[in-house]
């Protein structure tokens, strides 16, 4: 934590080598939330670029109040909200169109079709749910872990987790995914 | 209702293991330091220029429009305070961070004993709101 406090305090003077540290330790925690939500490769590289450029520019407005993961983190999935929300103005989604024309026949398929059905609706939750599944299935951390690390109490990690699922459940239904 | 959840989570966990067994791809990290070094030249050059292109626009614009007093001094005094509120408004506009860290300095005790009220956006906009308040100040001068 010390360390991090100085590599973000010397990124904010504009130092290249200290930011370039810094994104090492949060690269690939970061890109696979960013494949978890966009499910293919290409667009979590795009994702996570965007994240860290974003990063860099608005690192002097961080005041180390939170984990610059967390804040980082932040940063990911509001990118990655604006870019569904843009592309569904373009067109339909794209995850959807997939998901719907994927052939069904086999068991492989199907699936691969249940896991993109799964991948549209976690990122169609609101990010405070997202952030515990992240946590929770992601990274694998206990109750108390998360809610450390969110600065909440373990009955709030709790209820989140269950309003997750309880979303999550609803999305599937809803849209007959 | 248990056996759906149960399918839900372990869908949520199958998801997870796979996404966790994604290499991080290793042009990421060479490509961001690219762009930001590219970015920060021209963001620098812009940074270095801005307030005095700025200034000196500002400075022609308004001596264009200056009313000349009768006494001499008079004149200097207001041609030197016109510089000053135009360099003044230039610096708050293109460099508020600067203005910022003086501030910053001048209330450290108060900073220290409460910390602060506003985020560092706010701060910005209210330096940037005053840079337009110094130029205005230019103008009165000119036309007095």
């Amino acid at each position: 934590m010390p360390e991090e406090n100085s590599l973000v305090a010397r990124s904010k003077k504009g130092d290249l080598q200290a930011f370039e540290q810094l994104i090492k330790s949060l690269q690939a925690r970061l890109y696979r939330v960013a494949f978890l939500l966009s499910g293919n490769r290409e667009e979590a590289e795009d994702l996570l670029q965007d994240t860290f450029l974003n990063l860099y520019q608005s690192l002097p407005r961080f005041q180390g109040r939170s984990m610059v993961y967390t804040y980082a983190y932040r940063i990911l999935i509001n990118l990655h909200r604006r870019r569904v929300r843009k592309r569904k103005r373009v067109t339909e989604p794209l995850l959807e169109d997939i998901v719907a024309s994927t052939p069904s026949g086999t068991e492989i398929f199907a699936k691969q079709e249940q896991n993109e059905r799964l991948r549209v609706a976690i990122s169609k939750l609101p990010p405070l749910l997202q952030e515990v599944i992240v946590l929770r299935y992601l990274e694998e951390l206990s109750y108390q872990e998360i809610a450390t690390r969110l600065g909440i109490n373990e009955g709030t990690v709790k209820s989140r987790l269950h309003n997750a699922k309880r979303g999550l459940r609803k999305i599937l239904t809803k849209k007959n995914l | 209702m248990t056996e759906k959840r149960d399918a839900l989570e372990e869908g949520i966990w199958e998801l997870c293991r796979q996404a966790k067994e994604i290499e991080v791809p290793p042009d990421i990290l060479p490509s961001v330091l690219k762009l930001l070094q590219t970015r920060r030249c021209r963001l620098a050059l812009g940074y270095r220029l801005g307030p005095i292109l700025s200034f000196i626009a500002l400075s022609l614009l308004f001596l264009r429009l200056f009313t000349f007093s009768p006494g001499v001094i008079l004149n200097l005094v207001r041609i030197f305070l016109l510089f000053l509120s135009l360099a003044t408004g230039t610096v708050f506009l293109f460099q508020p961070e600067k203005m910022i860290e003086i501030d910053r300095k001048i209330l450290g005790d108060y900073l220290l004993k409460f910390g602060p009220k506003a985020t560092p956006f706010q701060e910005e906009i209210l330096f940037r709101v005053q840079a337009i308040y110094f130029i205005l100040i230019g103008f009165i001068i000119c036309r007095i």
